[in-house]
């Protein structure tokens, strides 16, 4: 993060927007992506964040670091993202069968072909845990947009569930249908990659 | 008449969840404290059936690993920007700044 002389810099209130893309377009990048899952989007956001810290640039007061306050913006940014991709229309709740079976004497007990699976001695083991985390990103990214909006809200930006409810444009009582739902989709998804 | 041989039924079904209910207050709780009575009704339904506890547990793992993706690591970090895109990106804030 050290700033290089060599380059002509205008330093603005302590924001260095020449170095801007140098210092911290990886990170932002970065930050986007593992959320949004997606690098053409990823690299929008952190264009349209540092359009928009340029414009608010009088605004920084230098109380907290350049890259926070850059941070700051990009995650209200992927909040805006998760917001226009959730009020499409959705069809995508029918789409995925629960695990359950529907009718009969045992109806709401799992089906006997979708029974969760032992995978306690793999994911445990800490060799593992990059090959695990790898696997789980690429089931989040294959989670129903809306579904994907309220998880990633949820448990990655850790937003209040009344916050997510209203970015996402979904009630209370769906919010907990949809976590439910996204969490079964979620697990079969990484048992299927992990044991595979 | 009816109503009165329901009760017991109505009372097992008050306590006993089914997988598909159980699971729901299992995501539930990752985010929330759950009232007493669901607590009861899952930690009954929890006693007889080892798929929702095996739900539970990954369910737990799940929660802590996604929170764990969500934080990136500086000095580590897993894609970078090319230089085409980079080249954007400082290309759309110099015409930004000069406007």
């Amino acid at each position: 993060m050290s700033n290089n002389s060599a380059i002509d810099t205008k330093s603005i209130n302590g924001l260095n927007p020449q170095l801007w893309v140098q210092n911290h377009g990886d990170y932002l990048y970065n930050y986007a992506y593992f959320r949004v899952h997606n690098k053409d989007v990823s690299q929008d956001i952190v264009q349209e964040t540092f359009i928009s810290a340029l414009k608010a640039k009088e605004s920084f007061r230098g109380e907290s670091s350049e890259l926070t306050w850059l941070l700051a913006i990009l995650k209200r940014k992927v909040i805006d993202h998760f917001r226009k991709i959730s009020s499409g229309k959705e069809k995508t709740i029918s789409d995925y069968t629960l695990p359950f079976q529907d009718e009969g004497m045992y109806e709401g007990h799992w089906l006997m072909d979708r029974l969760p699976k032992d995978w306690s001695t793999e994911a445990d083991s800490s060799l593992n845990q990059e090959e695990f985390r790898e696997i789980l990103e690429y089931c989040l990214s294959l989670l129903p947009p809306k579904w994907k909006s309220v998880f990633v809200l949820k448990f990655m930006e850790e937003l209040s569930s009344e916050e997510v409810c209203k970015e996402t444009g979904c009630s209370a009582s769906n919010f907990w249908v949809i976590m439910h739902r996204a969490r079964l989709k979620l697990r079969e998804c990484v048992e299927n990659k992990w044991l595979q | 008449m009816k109503k009165k041989t329901n009760i017991l039924g109505e009372m097992m079904t008050f306590v006993m969840s089914n997988c598909d209910k159980a699971t729901y207050l299992i995501s539930k709780k990752e985010v929330t404290k759950l009232n007493c009575i669901d607590r009861v009704r899952l930690k009954v339904h929890l006693i007889s059936c080892s798929y929702c506890r095996r739900f539970a547990q990954q369910s737990a793992l799940l929660t802590k690993q996604v929170n764990s993706i969500s934080v990136i690591d500086p000095n580590n970090l897993k894609i970078k920007l090319t230089n085409d895109q980079k080249v954007c990106l400082q290309h759309k804030l110099d015409s930004e700044s000069s406007k």
